[in-house]
């Protein structure tokens, strides 16, 4: 893409760092990072920018220094237990941030697409797999800050013309994801436990929850295909239409383990508003733009432990 | 109230621009009662009526045009005939022009004979190519302009536009002539240039460009196309010519570096051959008279391609088994491509 510029925000993030790995190389890349944030790789050949996403100012003026062509727009807080407790990042920098970016891709008058990054929890909780017509009713703070993102990126589209495509990603998993969530943090716990670092109990939360999981491989692959050919203004589930349960996922694990792990129950690790099952809809994004997910939930399971294994024998390397 | 319905006869409506014009009438037409008539040779397939082939407003009928015994009691049944059914490649016509003149030419008179005895007819829409004005270096060709085609294809062509013509000047048939640029969409058999370069890039093959890939051509997307079509119907004069052009001049190594954009794939895939004999330049319409009427492109060409491209990764189904084993397909392409790589 010879004009092309391509920007990543949320770049340090853990579908950030997988989206600038598939893009490297395919046109100048500019990635912004929190001010104060995690320190960018600096061996990649990536423009990093320090940007406040809360101040418009300073996203205008990101903007306006890299005249991006295309905008992936990932950064945010992300969906953790503490949004049960602390409602107020994920409504400000989600939807302030969104909000922030699209007026700044308008008040430049440049043409630029951009990639906005809603959720599944914008849909009401339900038995039945949700396609993109589902109600739009969510269940946690996080989902309701990430509807209304879905929502401001609709507005951008059909009131002010803006190039803006909607992506609506259900869980994803893999090597490099924070612990904070369930199959990294099983990952890491295992890894811990083979290095001697920890007694060999596993804590765990609700067991029987259900969820669609995708390798965020694949799903930054769907965003790559969503911002090539995606019609505007038209939300795209990213999903694989299954849903696993974490029982089967934990065994799949302890499966591959090399020493024998008991499994302990948590009850800080169950979360108010676990819902039983979320499943998504896969067709649309299959009918219409061919993307389906390809690498296998075993791989993805085997590639976070390896991943896990690795983090933990450099931290012994460290001490 | 019910309405009678109108019945609609479309030839080599199996076709790539015949079957998008019989699904988007057959929805955009709830009293149109329409027969498809096609002879299912390589680029006409079944997979592209599925959508209307339970329908009770359609029915299909395998034949060939040029069988008066099977083409002409349909002609004669018919409000409207929109005439599709051609041999449409230039490279298989610099090949083996015979079959293009029998079906192009001799067809076309067998369907118009027909329509001579046809009591209910209103149009024969007659759909012709801007390749009958050969190449333009510059300028946009007019209905009016002298027509220079210059391969067995479109001199074919050519020959069916003026004896349709001459069926409304000598007999009075209410034909009108459509001559729209070159086609793009879904549904497009992969040896046209859009769907081959697509579809090899969705497989990382090399992309076989013709010599120095600047010849021009003005891409229509088919839906514009029948929007076209469906407006000249109603509002035409008969024994007129219309030119339907998308007003997107681009050149083939452009474009060829857009498909290879929209799927994610290097340029390194890019793979000049041999030019096509007599490879016309450029060909531009003036589409003023078109436009008369109220007809305007509504798919800007960037949307355009990106959704045939999501078509053809999201339908592949359709078109593999087509490339890897469909013997009319591999015995061209061998012909065409398998000796022409440039060192």
């Amino acid at each position: 893409m010879p004009h092309d510029v391509l920007l990543v925000t949320g770049a340090t993030g853990f579908a950030g760092g997988h989206l600038l790995d598939r893009l490297a190389d395919r046109a100048p890349l500019v990635a912004w990072h929190r001010p104060g944030g995690t320190p960018p790789d600096p061996a990649r050949h990536i423009d990093w920018m320090p940007v406040n996403l809360l101040d418009a100012a300073d996203v205008a003026r990101a903007i306006e220094e890299a005249t991006p062509t295309h905008i992936y727009h990932l950064g945010g807080a992300p969906q953790v237990a503490s949004s049960f407790t602390s409602v107020l990042p994920h409504l400000k920098t989600n939807v302030m941030g969104t909000h922030h970016v699209l007026d700044a891709v308008r008040r430049s008058g440049r043409a630029c697409r951009v990639l906005v990054v809603s959720s599944s929890q914008v849909y009401q909780v339900s038995d039945d797999p949700m396609d993109e017509d589902a109600p739009l009713v969510p269940s946690t703070p996080y989902g309701l800050s990430k509807l209304a993102q879905d929502q401001l990126a609709e507005r951008a589209w059909r009131e002010d013309g803006l190039d803006v495509v909607i992506a609506r990603p259900f869980n994803h998993a893999g090597p490099r994801q924070a612990a904070e969530f369930v199959v990294s943090s099983f990952a890491r716990q295992i890894a811990r436990i083979e290095a001697g670092l920890a007694p060999p109990q596993l804590k765990v939360g609700n067991l029987d929850a259900r969820r669609d999981m995708t390798d965020v491989r694949d799903v930054v692959e769907a965003y790559d295909v969503l911002m090539r050919l995606a019609p505007a203004g038209r939300p795209f589930n990213i999903c694989s239409g299954r849903a696993w349960k974490i029982r089967d996922l934990l065994e799949e694990l302890l499966h591959v383990a090399r020493t024998p792990i008991d499994v302990v129950v948590d009850e800080a690790r169950l979360r108010p508003s676990d819902v039983p099952v979320v499943q998504g809809d896969a067709t649309r994004m299959r009918g219409e733009l061919g993307w389906a997910p390809r690498i296998r939930v075993e791989q993805m399971l085997s590639d976070t432990l390896e991943w896990w294994r690795a983090e933990t024998r450099a931290a012994l390397g460290r001490r | 109230m019910t309405t009678t319905p109108v019945q609609v006869l479309v030839t080599g409506g199996a076709g790539f621009i015949g079957s998008n014009f019989v699904r988007w009438a057959h929805r955009a037409h709830p009293d149109w009662h329409i027969t498809t008539l096609d002879k299912l040779t390589y680029a006409g397939r079944m997979e592209n009526l599925a959508e209307v082939l339970e329908s009770p407003r359609h029915r299909f009928v395998k034949g060939d045009i040029a069988d008066a015994v099977i083409a002409a009691p349909l002609v004669q049944a018919a409000h409207l005939v929109v005439h599709f059914a051609a041999e449409t490649h230039v490279d298989r016509s610099i090949h083996a022009a015979g079959e293009f003149i029998h079906t192009d030419v001799f067809g076309t008179f067998v369907l118009l004979e027909a329509a001579r005895q046809a009591p209910h007819l209103r149009r024969f829409v007659q759909i012709s190519t801007d390749e009958v004005y050969g190449s333009v270096p510059e300028g946009h060709s007019r209905e009016t302009d002298e027509l220079r085609p210059r391969n067995p294809y479109s001199a074919s062509k050519a020959g069916a536009d003026r004896l349709a013509y001459s069926y409304w000047a000598t007999y009075g048939v209410p034909v009108i002539i459509t001559r729209a640029s070159n086609n793009y969409g879904p549904n497009q058999f992969p040896e046209k240039v859009i769907p081959l370069f697509i579809t090899n890039a969705i497989d990382t093959q090399p992309l076989p460009l013709y010599g120095d890939g600047l010849n021009v051509r003005d891409w229509l997307h088919v839906d514009d196309h029948c929007r076209g079509v469906d407006l000249l119907i109603e509002r035409a004069e008969n024994g007129e010519v219309y030119n339907i052009g998308g007003g997107n001049e681009v050149r083939n190594v452009d474009l060829t570096r857009r498909i290879l954009e929209l799927t994610g794939r290097p340029e390194s895939l890019i793979r000049p051959v041999a030019d096509r004999l007599g490879h016309d330049r450029r060909y531009a319409l003036d589409t003023a008279k078109l436009r008369g009427l109220g007809w305007t492109p509504e798919v800007p060409f960037d949307t355009g391609l990106a959704a045939t491209v999501a078509w053809y990764r999201a339908n592949e189904r359709w078109w593999r088994p087509i490339k890897e084993q469909d013997p009319a397909y591999r015995a061209f392409h061998d012909a065409q491509y398998g000796s022409r790589s440039q060192a």
